[in-house]
């Protein structure tokens, strides 16, 4: 990509700072949706978002360029997704003031879900990985080769999520009489 | 693709559509960065006062070292001075009438002692730098 080719040069050059300011915007959209995908939380994707930005740029000035810029971006996001998922998922206490005052925010404001609620459902219900790969396909219309990027799995395994994600939530719609009559 | 294929994938495409950041992300962004870079000088600014206050810390200790040092060596060269001029009849009978007649060769006379005297030197140079530390 030129946009990448020209991050690139400007870091080897040691102008990482212009490079950052160039690669915020040309990254954000693909950052907070791999975020997404993982995390399944607007407002926790778009906060992950911002501490890889801050991680992207401490780091900069380290990029020797032997992955692709993207490569290497997605593969910060992924893991950085990976462990605030770890993070959230760690179990905790009701009896814990703080906690239970945000558990009543969350329920006092719902994130607000999408319109096709019983697609929603069928498609939360898919395996991790699957999920991960629709997420992704349909958001931003990528391709599959660019999905495959980002989750950093070859293109065939990424068409397999697809196919069979498409394959169960058809099914699923289909005995619940929606899609398929 | 099948009608009911297609009427799938548009319903996954209206489902997630585009996501984005709310309006001020980058800024938010930049704005972090640059309160980062300012710690980042800061630290830098410590650590620079850090660095100039050890440096001289070791400069005094060298030189409290150096004083000990050239201390403990006229030391030990009066010691010596005074012993010698105390034994100097056994010094002359033992060492300088062997050498005189040629008994034993001077030279070897004059290393040994100078490397008896280099010896004593090195000790004494390394032994108070250490318990200073």
């Amino acid at each position: 990509m030129a946009a990448d080719d020209a991050i690139v040069q400007l870091i080897q050059a040691g102008r990482a700072q212009q490079a950052f300011e160039r690669l915020v915007p040309a990254y954000r959209r693909r950052v907070i949706g791999l975020a997404y995908s993982v995390l399944r939380d607007r407002a926790a994707a778009e906060d992950l978002a911002q501490e890889v930005f801050v991680k992207l740029w401490r780091a900069l000035p380290r990029y020797d360029g032997r992955a692709r810029l993207s490569t290497w971006i997605y593969a910060i996001t992924r893991n950085a997704a990976i462990s605030a998922l770890r993070t959230r998922r760690r179990p905790v206490s009701l009896s814990d003031p703080a906690v239970l005052a945000e558990v009543e925010n969350r329920e006092a404001a719902p994130d607000p879900g999408p319109g096709d609620a019983a697609l929603w459902r069928q498609v939360e219900a898919l395996p991790e990985k699957q999920r991960q790969a629709v997420t992704l396909y349909y958001q931003d219309e990528r391709t599959v080769d660019e999905v495959a990027a980002m989750m950093g799995m070859p293109v065939n395994t990424v068409k397999t999520h697809l196919h069979r994600a498409r394959a169960s939530l058809a099914a699923a719609l289909a005995a619940a009489g929606e899609e398929f009559p | 693709m099948n009608i009911h294929e297609e009427r799938l994938e548009g319903r996954l495409r209206g489902l997630f559509g585009p996501l984005d950041a709310r309006a001020g992300f980058e800024e938010r962004v930049m704005a972090r960065v640059a309160s980062l870079a300012a710690q980042r000088g800061a630290v830098r600014t410590d650590l620079g006062a850090q660095f100039e206050r050890r440096r001289e810390l070791t400069r005094r200790r060298l030189l409290r070292e150096a004083w000990s040092n050239g201390i403990t060596i006229a030391g030990i060269g009066v010691a010596a001075g005074a012993l010698a001029w105390h034994y100097a009849d056994l010094i002359g009978r033992w060492l300088v009438e062997p050498v005189a007649s040629g008994r034993v060769d001077p030279l070897l006379a004059a290393g040994v002692s100078l490397t008896a005297v280099a010896a004593v030197v090195v000790m004494v140079i390394w032994r108070p730098s250490r318990l200073l530390r």
